[in-house]
């Protein structure tokens, strides 16, 4: 639009000058020399120049005016995006912290609770083993023994499933560590576009997103239910 | 005499149910909360085997288990790697620290003590 407006302004200026310039040609028509013809046309023509030049000029300045007002949002939204990200991304730390808190409190008391019980069904497989000893060779023998065991894998079912807390708490460590990583990226994106010249500006935010791609690191824990893990001797 | 186990583990819980499935089954156990401590018990008194985590705070269990290996009463004792990570890479550098075995958490209590059997009777 801004363009546009140069552009007509500078074609009234040029027929403006043309006219004032023709008449005084015509006014001298009659007794005109050449050189006369020849100055006006000159003057014409520098006159359509210099008001070319100054058109351009001005066109020039109010498209780099455009640019910076369009660099300056496109700033503007990489720093609001990054920001809001930024604060998402404390939020969700946040709420980790709180879910490990919540299971740190809940191993604490499943524990608690796995001594008393565990210290009892110890004592209860080790009566049913000496009953069903005793009872050798009657009938009650074999359930006696069956029972016992049951205990024992009950109790050992038990002490593989109390494990979530570490196994879980990895995986929390991991999803923590980076969300810190990408909070970090976005911090880098703002300084990026703060400081960086406009041509710089995508090829950096690009080199940011690669870098954070290349180093996103796989999670060490690999375990999804908690079935008991693998053993290997070296 | 019972065998003695050092369970190195910054959880509470799982040294819990170290101790717990060890002790059960007729072992002494004793206790340390990461890396540095295991290293100051196992200077203190020589234990049949060494059971360990991995990631722990101050000092971790592979840094644990080299600086074992120096040590005349720990050059050939079993050192068995007790972690939630699976991945082949550390598995291999486990290897080369001189771990003798690598166990994945969750453990279960009777593979554990088939392990702890085969490798200190």
């Amino acid at each position: 639009m801004q363009a546009n407006g140069v552009r007509n302004d500078a074609l009234i200026l040029g027929t403006a000058w043309t006219l004032v310039l023709a008449a005084p040609l015509f006014w001298f028509k009659s007794s005109s020399t050449w050189p006369i013809s020849v100055l006006s046309l000159a003057a014409a023509g520098l006159g359509w120049a210099a008001i070319l030049a100054y058109a351009l000029r001005r066109e020039r300045r109010a498209m780099e005016a455009g640019l910076a007002a369009a660099d300056g949002a496109s700033r503007a939204a990489i720093d609001g995006m990054a920001q809001v990200m930024i604060e998402q991304m404390q939020g969700a730390c946040t709420e980790l912290q709180r879910v490990d808190e919540l299971l740190g409190h809940a191993i604490e008391q499943l524990m608690a609770a796995f001594n008393s019980v565990s210290e009892q069904a110890r004592a209860h497989q080790s009566e049913l083993a000496q009953a069903a000893a005793a009872a050798q060779g009657t009938p009650g023998a074999e359930r006696l023994r069956a029972a016992a065991e049951r205990v024992a894998s009950d109790v050992d079912g038990a002490v593989t499933a109390l494990q979530f807390r570490d196994v879980v708490g990895q995986k929390l460590g991991h999803v923590r560590s980076e969300l810190v990583a990408l909070e970090q990226a976005m911090h880098r994106i703002r300084e990026v576009s703060a400081q960086c010249a406009q041509a710089d500006l995508a090829p950096s935010v690009g080199g940011l997103l690669r870098q954070l791609r290349q180093t996103k690191a796989a999670s060490p824990v690999r375990q999804e239910l908690m079935h008991a893990g693998e053993v290997e001797l070296f | 005499m019972a065998k003695s186990i050092l369970a190195v583990d910054d959880s509470a819980s799982i040294r819990q149910m170290v101790t717990f499935t060890l002790k059960s089954a007729g072992y002494d156990v004793i206790e340390a909360v990461d890396g540095e401590d295991g290293l100051a018990k196992a200077k203190t008194k020589a234990v049949d085997l060494v059971l360990t985590d991995q990631n722990m705070p101050r000092m971790d269990g592979l840094s644990m288990v080299r600086a074992l290996r120096r040590l005349p009463a720990y050059r050939t004792a079993p050192i068995l790697i007790l972690t939630t990570e699976s991945g082949d890479a550390i598995k291999s550098e486990g290897r080369a620290a001189g771990a003798t075995g690598w166990l994945v958490k969750p453990f279960d209590p009777k593979r554990l003590l088939e392990v702890v059997r085969k490798v200190i009777g």
